[in-house]
């Protein structure tokens, strides 16, 4: 047979096609189950960070969702998801956080965060703004400890009595359901604004159906 | 691409790293793979699992296609060479998938995108098809050698002066933070490497050019 | 004078080729030229086609720039003063060693470059920056495309622009509040540290927000900004200058000024409310500043009188959107620096269609 046949051309691409397609297919039939820890593993450690779920530093991905499976329970009431967390050791059948999920369009791109609560669904425990891409150094400083760390203690509801929550100027906020802005980043924080403040009515509005 | 080693000639395995990894570095003299270079430097950690990435798909593809390269039918062997390529680099990708998670991420599509990373094909077309195996195998290294020293010296560059860290692996080998350095971001992001691949590349050539000034 | 110059001669062998200090000849001719004018014709851009060459050129726009200077250290203190040694003694150093590099005579271009940098900084960044943005404009702005004449960009806007990206909340954040008063700030904030009280509400973010400082305060300069570029009054003034000197060209001023405000006053008119008011724009952030100073550049602007035009057309028409519709507040210095990278392809076509037209009467 010649070399440049077009049988022995076939002939060679469907080989090669086999050898390459099993020996892909095998790899990824092996390394299957690992992948798919990492990916979900990925997306609980922001729900067991704003929690303050105890995660040892080095922990890998069975190990991470082995404490999720253990201590947090899925409930859903008025439309949204809640995380709840139960610590392993408390007999208590109070959760001590709740989280809840949340999303909203950045100056450049999509925000998406986790924010947990007091089972009062009232004072916030935690935050983690874990997807955007603002402007590195301005408005990307929502991920920074120092921004997120503020509201920590806050409260989604105004002392008025009404839901919402404030980014006011940078040194300016004051009140329990306010905390400062980034300085340099007005559109930025206006935008999370924004998301918080829907974040809180729809929190708000399903309270009575989650304590049912 | 341009090549001083003719063909079918007997070759020193000394001359096959020195093309590679200097006279004919993939980076700063065939200004190949820069996408890449541009983009996954950010940190020393991630040149450093990058460039690994890269001379594992081109020494074992360029050793593939060089053991197939008296079969290969003529019509197809680009095609043969990407499909070859492209099986390595994916084996690469599920691996970082596996068992290194993090990193996997900071590269983002990088690891995928060595399929498309003109040194790799180039080595094969270039080289793998006119030399025999372990020749071929050796020059792939050399030239995946060569592209990790420049990726490794950019990241080193931005690593500091944007981060004003330097960590490897977890180990933190300086910090500018507390002498009142201010993070770069232009540094940071991919123009940081533009500037220093380009800074690299000239002071490259400067001393090139003098030299062969001096030779003539 | 006499003996200066017995000294400058006696001296001069020792630079020579081959003799103990021949590395720092440029050095030498450098102080040379300084104290006495050069004979030799310049054997690049820019030309000049009367008796000024381009050490008076520069000169005069450094006096050109006086006004502003002033007033800088009027509201902001004597630091801007230690801004502008910093600035000129990197400048310096960097010319300097490409010059010995390069064997090449030591160009006055930083002698502009080093003075009009300080003035488009915030007052309060801190000295080391001056020093990081300096170098990073010397070199990558004039000595990668080659040295003064050769450059693409205008240096002290590639160093800014650095600084902008690289340190954004130093760069949006180091503003200080100017002093009023008969004697100002001048005799304030000499220290070599920042200013304590630093702000990041300037008159175009606070705009953002819907609060528009009045325009007396824009004109006169009480408000915060640049160093240089707080004043409207004593830009125009320098600005003057440097246009009946003929060394910034009208055309390019103008056209980057009808532009930026037809459009502005059209985009009021189409959609009112997403523009600011037209005079407020024009005497807000750079714009002026950029207009009479770097806009007109010889070096990084278009060299046929048409492209002049469209230069600045497209100057005033990319500040204003990126001043209203996009993320960043002040788009002067982004508008300039892509009009210099248009600039030779405006020369191509304007060359180019003139070209055909007489290939046409022929």
């Amino acid at each position: 047979m010649q070399k440049n046949s077009n049988l022995r051309t076939i002939g060679f691409a469907t080989i090669l096609g086999l050898v390459c397609s099993i020996l892909l297919t095998f790899a990824n039939i092996q390394t299957k189950p690992l992948r798919l820890a990492n990916e979900k593993a990925e997306e609980l450690t922001n729900y067991l960070f704003v929690l303050d779920v105890p995660v040892s530093p080095g922990a890998k991905a069975d190990d991470l969702l082995k404490i999720f499976d253990k201590s947090i329970r899925v409930k859903e009431a008025g439309g949204i998801k809640f995380y709840e967390y139960y610590p392993e050791n408390s007999s208590d059948d109070k959760p001590v956080a709740v989280a809840v999920a949340f999303n909203g369009p950045g100056l450049w791109d999509k925000i998406g965060g986790v924010i947990a609560l007091e089972p009062d669904l009232k004072t916030i425990k935690g935050i983690s703004f874990y997807k955007q891409a603002e402007t590195p150094g301005l408005g990307g400083e929502i991920a920074s400890d120092w921004f997120q760390s503020q509201f920590i203690g806050k409260s989604i509801i105004s002392p008025s009595g009404t839901p919402g929550f404030k980014i006011l100027k940078p040194e300016a906020a004051t009140d329990s359901n306010s905390v400062d802005g980034i300085s340099g980043a007005t559109m930025t924080s206006s935008r999370v604004e924004v998301i918080l403040e829907k974040l809180a009515g729809t929190i708000s509005n399903a309270r009575s159906a989650y304590e049912q | 691409m341009s090549n001083n080693l003719a063909a079918g000639q007997k070759i020193k395995i000394r001359d096959i790293f020195a093309d590679g990894v200097y006279r004919f570095n993939p980076i700063t003299v065939q200004v190949l793979g820069i996408c890449s270079a541009l983009a996954v430097t950010n940190r020393v950690d991630n040149a450093v699992v990058m460039g690994g990435a890269l001379i594992f798909v081109t020494a074992f593809s360029s050793l593939l296609v060089s053991i197939l390269r008296k079969s290969i039918p003529l019509r197809i062997r680009m095609i043969v060479e990407v499909a070859i390529i492209a099986t390595f680099v994916i084996l690469f990708d599920q691996f970082l998938k596996a068992y290194a998670w993090n990193m996997s991420k900071q590269l983002g599509p990088y690891v995928g995108l060595i399929i498309t990373n003109c040194i790799v094909m180039g080595r094969a077309e270039a080289f793998a098809t006119q030399n025999t195996p372990l020749t071929s195998m050796f020059d792939g290294i050399a030239n995946g050698i060569g592209y990790s020293i420049v990726l490794i010296l950019v990241a080193l560059v931005r690593e500091i002066i944007g981060s004003g860290t330097l960590n490897i692996f977890g180990t933190q080998i300086l910090t500018l933070l507390d002498i009142g350095y201010t993070k770069n971001l232009l540094f940071v992001l991919a123009p940081g490497a533009f500037f220093t691949a380009g800074f690299i590349i000239w002071g490259v050539n400067a001393i090139t050019n003098t030299k062969e000034d001096a030779n003539e | 004078m006499k003996l200066l110059r017995l000294f400058f001669d006696k001296i001069e062998p020792l630079f020579d080729e081959g003799k103990a200090l021949s590395l720092f000849h440029p050095v030498y001719s450098m102080f040379d030229n300084m104290m006495f004018s050069s004979n030799e014709k310049t054997p690049n851009a820019p030309f000049g086609r009367d008796p000024i060459d381009i050490k008076r050129y520069m000169f005069i726009v450094v006096i050109a720039l006086t006004p502003a200077f002033l007033g800088s250290l009027y509201f902001y203190g004597l630091r801007i003063l230690w801004m502008l040694i910093v600035s000129y003694a990197v400048g310096a150093v960097v010319e300097i060693a490409f010059a010995i590099i390069r064997k090449e005579e030591v160009n006055e271009g930083f002698l502009v470059t080093g003075f009009i940098f300080p003035l488009i900084l915030p007052p309060g960044i801190p000295l080391w920056m001056v020093a990081v943005g300096m170098a990073f404009g010397v070199l990558v702005g004039k000595e990668v495309f080659g040295g003064t004449g050769r450059n693409i960009f205008n240096p002290a806007l590639v160093g800014r622009i650095f600084l902008a990206l690289g340190y954004p909340s130093a760069m949006s954040g180091s503003w200080v509040s100017p002093g009023s008063g008969s004697l100002g700030n001048l005799l304030k904030n000499f220290q070599l540290a920042a200013p304590d009280v630093l702000s990041s509400a300037t008159p175009l973010v606070q705009a953002k927000n819907g609060i528009f400082m009045p325009l007396k305060d824009l004109f006169f300069g009480n408000i915060l900004g640049s160093a240089g570029e707080t004043s409207a009054l004593l830009i125009i003034l320098g600005g003057l200058i440097v246009l009946f000197a003929g060394i910034a060209n009208w055309r390019t001023i103008l056209s980057i000024i009808l532009s930026f405000a037809g459009f502005n006053l059209l985009l009021n008119i189409l959609s009112p409310g997403t523009a600011n008011p037209v005079l407020f724009n024009m005497l807000s952030g750079g714009f002026l500043f950029g207009t009479f100073f770097m806009a007109t550049d010889p070096v990084s602007s278009p060299i046929t009188i048409s492209a002049k035009w469209v230069y600045g057309i497209f100057i005033g028409l990319i500040a204003l959107l990126i001043r209203t519709f996009s993320g960043f507040v002040e788009g002067m210095m982004f508008a300039i620096l892509l009009g210099n990278i248009f600039s030779p392809l405006f020369d191509e076509v304007v060359i180019r269609v003139r070209m055909k037209h007489y290939a046409k009467k022929l």
